[in-house]
């Protein structure tokens, strides 16, 4: 077991949530005493991921992945079962185990909102007792790296999100971390920015074999970013191995949409169709006809917008239900 | 129990001192406040003590009092800014670092009070020696003591957040109750005899203001059984402290991203 950097064993989360109550009386008991139930969050989930791993954790809204991060950083304790992130429990050996990781919440920044980002790349740089000399070193190469080092005297709430994401990484860099976590890192991001910051973060794996753990919604960044994606649904574990394979088995087709002014001639398919209107017809092509199936497209339809689409997360994940393929890890 | 950095604590510092001088009227004002504090005071005490004298004070000594324990006050906005931290999830920015919790409150705290602080000890300290001579300098040594003790006991009041979450009012109370007995709003020897006892014998307040106000006005000397007692007070305090982190972080509960 010791050639896993981080180890899950069946892993749950319950948290405490509001309940509804009903009737005058306890309604004004409730503004004192909540009455509460448990929620679910996390339930039964267990994986391994090995040194150098790009793994993609993935889900909707509400399916816990961001609950699974903040376990494995040693935010919060799991309700049962067991973590263990380079040899240590995050939760209990917090203070030894973060200074070897990096971590990225999408939603909130580590840096202070009303000075230049250098400053609070100096703080860490005090935090994790690196000299100030090598860290400025360290952090205006990475700077220069993301084109974001003419930017580092500009205070943050000046930098756009996409920039803002720049200096978040590289916060979560500077003390060379043997794990990153990456908490919906793209949200918000234009297509620029995102890419930018896939094709840093691929070099940081390759260079350093740093082991990259990244939530998302997003397949798109999975896809690029990662050779290995774990699927979670309303808590549960439902797929985990090669992006290739999910690709193969669930994500073998595209939404095609067109909008269109006339038909030159009828266009004959044996697709499911997903909605049909008089100017307007939506179907799925699998992968391996989609080349004819446009070419077809065109000669049938006067277009006047066309579009292809990847499936959404949450259509693989009910077709990963429905068939049950792929054997989870 | 982990050993503060001053490197660390000097970037905090430096941290919020640039936040807070982005805004710099705000931040100019604010310096200055003990200037208007001693003019009101002085007024005030000015009518008070046209009636007679109140037990061994003078409206000098009030006035001198009053510039210590109003001067210097505590900045209570960061007490606002952090407990927010807790309530919003925002915390879990600092977990992720490697820095203890505990630790995090002490240098903002200390951090937020030196830049506050920095204009009025200068202020307090000209006035004192002018008036009072040398015991202004020992009032502001012992005074860092106390200081050490307040930011405790505000990051105490603070990390209540993860039992209760919007803790405001229950901080605002105790915030009144710690100015009282602290002896910020009045000196404690003007209080009944009990309300005395209880506040400089059982209480570690009056180590925050009275004490090291007593000391400035050259009332009381520095003693070691003094040190001794704001030693203690600092260890109990920190030890609470991180019990209640280390209890709140195990039964904190943040949902969602």
């Amino acid at each position: 077991m010791a050639n896993y950097q981080i180890l899950v064993e069946n892993m749950s989360k319950t948290f405490w949530v509001p309940d509804k109550v009903e009737g005058f009386l306890p309604k004004i008991k409730n503004i004192f005493w909540k009455k509460k139930k448990d929620k679910k969050a996390i339930q039964n989930v267990s994986f391994s991921i090995k040194r150098g791993e790009l793994v993609g954790y993935i889900g909707e809204n509400g399916s816990g992945k961001s609950t699974t991060i903040k376990m494995l950083v040693g935010i919060y304790p799991p309700t049962s079962g067991k973590i263990t992130c380079l040899g240590k429990d995050p939760f209990e050996e917090r203070l030894k185990y973060v200074k070897d990781i990096g971590v990225v919440f999408g939603n909130r920044s580590l840096l202070t909102f009303d000075i230049a980002p250098k400053y609070s790349l100096d703080l860490y740089a005090a935090i994790y007792d690196i000299p100030a000399k090598k860290a400025i070193d360290i952090y205006t190469k990475f700077a220069k790296k993301l084109k974001v080092d003419h930017l580092l005297d500009v205070p943050v709430r000046k930098l756009s999100l996409g920039e803002r994401m720049k200096f978040e990484i590289i916060a979560s860099l500077l003390h060379n971390p043997k794990i990153i976590f990456l908490d919906e890192p793209t949200i918000g991001l234009d297509l620029l920015a995102r890419e930018e910051m896939i094709q840093f973060l691929k070099k940081v794996n390759e260079q350093n074999k740093t082991t990259i753990f990244l939530t998302t919604h997003n397949m798109d960044d999975i896809e690029e970013l990662c050779n290995r994606v774990i699927i979670v649904d309303d808590g549960k574990k439902v797929y985990d191995g090669p992006i290739k394979k999910v690709k193969q088995a669930y994500a073998n087709w595209k939404r095609i949409t067109i909008v269109f002014r006339n038909k030159f001639k009828p266009f004959v398919h044996r697709f499911p169709v997903f909605e049909k209107r008089k100017d307007y017809l939506q179907f799925k092509c699998p992968n391996d006809k989609l080349k004819q199936t446009i070419s077809q497209v065109v000669d049938c339809f006067d277009i006047i917008d066309l579009k292809i689409e990847e499936p959404q997360l949450k259509e693989i994940v009910k077709k990963i239900y429905k068939e049950k393929m792929v054997k989870v890890k | 129990m982990s050993i503060f950095k001053f490197r660390v604590f000097k970037e905090y510092f430096l941290q919020t001192f640039r936040a807070w001088a982005e805004y710099p009227l705000n931040f100019g004002i604010s310096l200055f406040w003990p200037l208007f504090s001693l003019i009101v005071s002085y007024f005030f005490w000015s009518i008070v003590f046209n009636t007679g004298q109140v037990l061994n004070y003078n409206v000098e000594k009030m006035v001198l009092y009053y510039l210590f324990s109003l001067g210097l006050f505590y900045d209570f906005n960061f007490v606002s800014y952090l407990r927010r931290k807790i309530i919003d999830g925002s915390i879990t920015n600092i977990l992720v670092r490697k820095t203890s919790l505990a630790e995090y409150l002490i240098y903002c705290c200390l951090s937020s009070f030196a830049i506050w602080m920095l204009v009025p000890i200068f202020i307090v300290l000209i006035v004192g020696l002018y008036y009072l001579g040398i015991s202004a300098i020992f009032g502001l040594f012992i005074f860092f003591f106390g200081l050490i003790l307040g930011c405790l006991v505000y990051s105490i009041l603070i990390s209540t957040s993860f039992w209760i979450g919007d803790n405001f009012s229950i901080i605002h109370i105790l915030d009144e109750f710690v100015g009282l007995t602290s002896g910020s709003f009045l000196p404690l020897d003007l209080f009944p005899s009990i309300f005395y006892t209880i506040s400089v014998n059982y209480l570690p307040f009056n180590l925050m203001f009275f004490t090291p106000a007593k000391v400035f006005l050259g009332d009381m000397a520095i003693t070691w059984i003094l040190i001794a007692k704001y030693i203690l007070w600092i260890v109990a305090l920190y030890l609470v402290l991180r019990f209640m982190i280390k209890r709140g972080l195990r039964r904190y509960e943040q949902l969602g991203g």
